[in-house]
């Protein structure tokens, strides 16, 4: 789209802001962008509209003002806006599409007065069949987006220029017309339509006597020590940036160091929070103050090309021939790539200092989850990087909801990395008091019980909400987590959730990377996101594995999987496939972990409805059918202590397991009789546990709990606390 | 003595990479991945006489190669990515750069 000049009747692109008014609600936000016209100079017009909805959320705290806190919901745009203009108004109506989730058909019309200045615009929409939602939003600038971006400098390099300018006719090797001004890392952005503010009195000089070449993992400490930023909840508009000396490889000339997981990035999520620009590469060798010569020149004009380059990548841009656009004359190629598809000296001769129209489309409209800093992971999410196959793919409503300001509560999700191919996936769902008063939480924090609402990414990029098999009904229970910093850890409560199978089948079948991440509904209608939490799936390890597959991520097994064992005549087939397993896979943690999954229900008494046959008509009756199968119930345990075991001195992830099946024996122990066995697999474990270095409130619990069985010696037995079951 | 800087540039993937110049096997690399945010999985400085030489760069965890003959006076500077279905290889008289 070419760069359009400001037209003569005043412009109306921009950020709109406002509430939602009416009855149909009265605690959402509207952050609207409209962008149909010229008004930023050199900028592009994309003739799109989109909007950013968020729920406000007032948190009431005893004895102080209240405190406000925004979740973000959900994103839209308007491809094909219809603008008509009237000496009054103009008017812009269409159908938009929501980026994530399934929606009905949503009508909008936007009316934006021309007089008087700054008056609001007003912004219906209309689904079908529920009343329109009007906001009422005021003018907020002529930038889509706003950033703001920290800069910290290295001792080395702490000489001027620390950031760069560049005059687009400074040198002759120039686009033919392309217009003359003053380019700064705030006004390349400018035109791009985000607004960057530079929180100039925050530099700080970074010490690096000791670095030779930066690591990636290096700059993120350094990240972590110096943004002021950093801190706190994200996502948000927030960048860190570092000039520094030099890369670990010298060929490199700045880097969006901040990537997780992937390609052995140094940063767990969130990602995107920062980069680096190595003033020591040969690029800006002749770089001054004040250039005069060419070669000066063309280190300023390099200086400005790596500063945007490297901050476009904190906005989840890609480069352009990873998108399919080698040819593109934007930011986010580099010279010599485009050079050697187009001729020597193209680029520089061709290149208008901007980014491309996609790319600009991004930045501007992108579902704001993909853009924003913190937000999805680095190379995903992006309208235009998202896995092939993945674009029409939908994520359930509430995906991607994201916290803006103060919550008194935080929300974790966490399991191991790393889990086999069939190994049961559970992850960790913690939640902790941040406020100086106690909280109530809800006890059960189980999607069985609409607590939580568990979201899953798979590597295909499909977002699939986890459905539990079973819901669960029942008053919520309240408990109350003390202040924060509680030194005993009653600022926090936290349960294990098995999410492998659910009601729509296995979730985790396919050896990859997924994204985990859970929302909180709390008492009083708040609703908090955790952090996104990855996990990698490994592949089959072996061909009786991969063939195994098909039978093992079947409905019975899922099922016998879900229930913990089971001696429904239903799932035997599934049982069967599990216990075949387990004998294929033995010393796997895929093995250990089912065993000890199915092992409790094997060993209990299982009851199962039947039907008398009596005089005239048939009786339901509840008949006993097993009083468990206790020796393979401690066959299956020991399966599972013996890789428990001999893995866990080098998985810490394996100590709550190991507690776990434990308890589980001793529980099936105390019910046969044999008290001081279960009383001295309980002392046993706590020491292991001990010397595995858990915390002593956890060995110190179970040495209580064992204590609390009475031997043949004592009174008659208790059993053990069935704490984290 | 010149030298032949051969940069790992797109595509690399858990990959071994084998370099020969004028059929003398010269770098061999293998568990080479490519970080995407730089476009760079590493690089090579190889010691020559000055003069053309012939660059063979083989890939065998996929079943590629190709080769490039470039001259080198002092220096010399060749980009080897792993494009769909083949090699990529160019060469330049100046350090290709990454960001």
């Amino acid at each position: 789209m070419a760069k359009a000049t400001p037209a003569a009747a005043p412009a109306i692109s921009g950020a709109y802001q406002g509430l939602l008014t009416g009855s149909a609600g009265a605690s959402q936000r509207l952050d609207l962008r409209v962008d149909v016209d010229a008004r930023i100079d050199q900028g592009s017009v994309l003739n799109r509209v989109s909007g950013d909805i968020f729920r406000v959320e007032k948190v009431n705290v005893p004895g102080k003002p209240p405190k406000q806190a925004e979740v973000y919901q959900e994103s839209w745009i308007l491809e094909q806006p219809a603008v008509s203009a009237s000496a009054d108004a103009v008017t812009i109506k269409g159908v938009i599409r929501f980026w994530n989730a399934v929606h009905p058909k949503t009508s909008i019309t936007i009316r934006i007065p021309r007089t008087p200045a700054g008056a609001a615009a007003e912004v219906t929409l209309l689904r079908q069949s529920t009343p329109p939602m009007v906001f009422h939003c005021a003018p907020a600038g002529l930038f889509f987006r706003s950033l703001r971006m920290e800069i910290d400098v290295c001792a080395s390099v702490n000489h001027e220029p620390t950031l760069p300018t560049y005059g687009t006719h400074s040198l002759d090797e120039r686009p033919p017309g392309v217009a003359e001004r003053v380019l700064t890392l705030e006004r390349s952005y400018g035109e791009a339509g985000i607004h960057v503010v530079l929180a100039a009195d925050k530099k700080s000089v970074v010490d690096d006597s000791a670095i030779t070449g930066w690591t990636d993992a290096e700059l993120h400490n350094a990240m972590e020590q110096h943004f002021t930023q950093f801190k706190g909840t994200w996502p948000k508009w927030e960048l860190w940036g570092l000039l520094a000396g030099t890369y670990e490889d010298d060929g490199v000339g700045g880097i969006m160091f901040d990537y997780a997981g992937v390609d052995s990035g140094p940063g767990k999520s969130p990602e995107r929070q920062g980069f680096a620009v190595f003033r020591k590469h040969p690029w800006f060798d002749a770089l001054v103050t004040e250039p005069k010569t060419q070669e000066q020149f063309e280190a300023s004009r390099k200086f400005l090309w790596t500063f945007t380059h490297e901050a476009g990548h904190a906005f989840n841009l890609l480069h352009s021939w990873d998108k399919n656009r080698a040819s593109s004359l934007s930011w986010m190629n580099y010279d010599w790539k485009y050079d050697a598809l187009n001729g020597p000296g193209t680029y520089w001769k061709g290149f208008r200092f901007g980014f491309d129209d996609e790319e600009l489309l991004h930045i501007r409209h992108g579902n704001r989850s993909s853009v924003i800093m913190g937000g999805d992971p680095w190379s995903s999410g992006g309208h235009a990087e998202s896995p092939p196959g993945a674009e029409g793919l939908h994520m359930p409503p509430g995906a991607m909801v994201s916290v803006e300001g103060e919550l008194p509560l935080e929300v974790v999700v966490r399991s191991q990395p790393y889990f086999e191919f069939l190994e049961p996936v559970s992850i960790e769902i913690r939640v902790r008091n941040l406020s100086a008063m106690p909280v109530a939480v809800s006890s059960t924090l189980h999607p069985e019980f609409g607590g939580v609402s568990v979201y899953v990414r798979r590597p295909d990029g499909r977002i699939v909400e986890y459905m539990p098999v079973s819901c669960k009904i029942a008053e919520d229970v309240l408990v109350t987590l003390s202040p924060a910093g509680a030194e005993d850890g009653t600022d926090r409560r936290s349960r294990t959730v098995f999410v492998a199978y659910g009601r729509y089948g296995f979730y985790f079948d396919e050896p990859g990377q997924y994204v985990v991440r859970v929302v909180y509904h709390g008492p009083g209608n708040l609703l908090i996101p955790s952090n996104t939490h990855r996990l990698r799936i490994g592949h089959p390890k072996s061909e009786s594995a991969d063939r195994m597959a098909q039978d093992f991520f079947s409905y019975e097994s899922g099922a016998a999987l879900y229930l913990g064992g089971s001696h429904s005549d239903f799932l035997d087939k599934g049982m069967d496939t599990l216990l075949s397993m387990i004998g294929e896979q033995r010393n796997s943690l895929a093995a250990a972990k089912t065993a000890a999954r199915i092992a409790y229900g094997v060993g209990r008494p299982f009851h199962e409805l039947a039907f008398d046959a009596g005089d005239d008509e048939a009786n339901a009756v509840v008949r006993r059918k097993t009083s468990g199968d206790m020796p393979e119930a401690m066959r299956l345990t020991d399966v599972a202590l013996k890789t428990f075991r001999q893995l866990a001195p080098k998985n810490e992830a394996l100590n709550i397991p190991l507690e776990r099946v434990v308890r589980a024996r001793a529980e099936m122990l105390l019910r046969n009789g044999d008290n001081e066995q279960a009383q001295d697999e309980m002392l046993a474990c706590a020491a292991d546990l001990k010397k595995l270095g858990v915390k002593s409130s956890v060995t110190e619990r179970m040495q209580r709990d064992a204590r609390t069985i009475v031997t043949s010696k004592k009174k008659p037995a208790r059993r053990p606390s069935k704490r984290r079951r | 003595m010149a030298t032949l800087r051969v940069d790992f540039q797109d595509g690399f993937q858990d990959d071994e990479v084998v370099v020969s110049v004028d059929r003398v096997e010269r770098v061999r690399r293998a568990g080479l991945t490519t970080k995407r945010v730089i476009g760079l999985a590493g690089h090579e400085t190889i010691d020559v006489e000055p003069g053309k030489h012939t660059v063979l760069v083989s890939v065998p965890t996929r079943g590629f190669d190709t080769h490039i003959d470039v001259n080198v006076e002092d220096a010399a500077y060749v980009g080897v990515s792993i494009m769909a279905g083949g090699i990529a290889v160019i060469a330049r008289g100046e350090p290709f750069g990454y960001g």
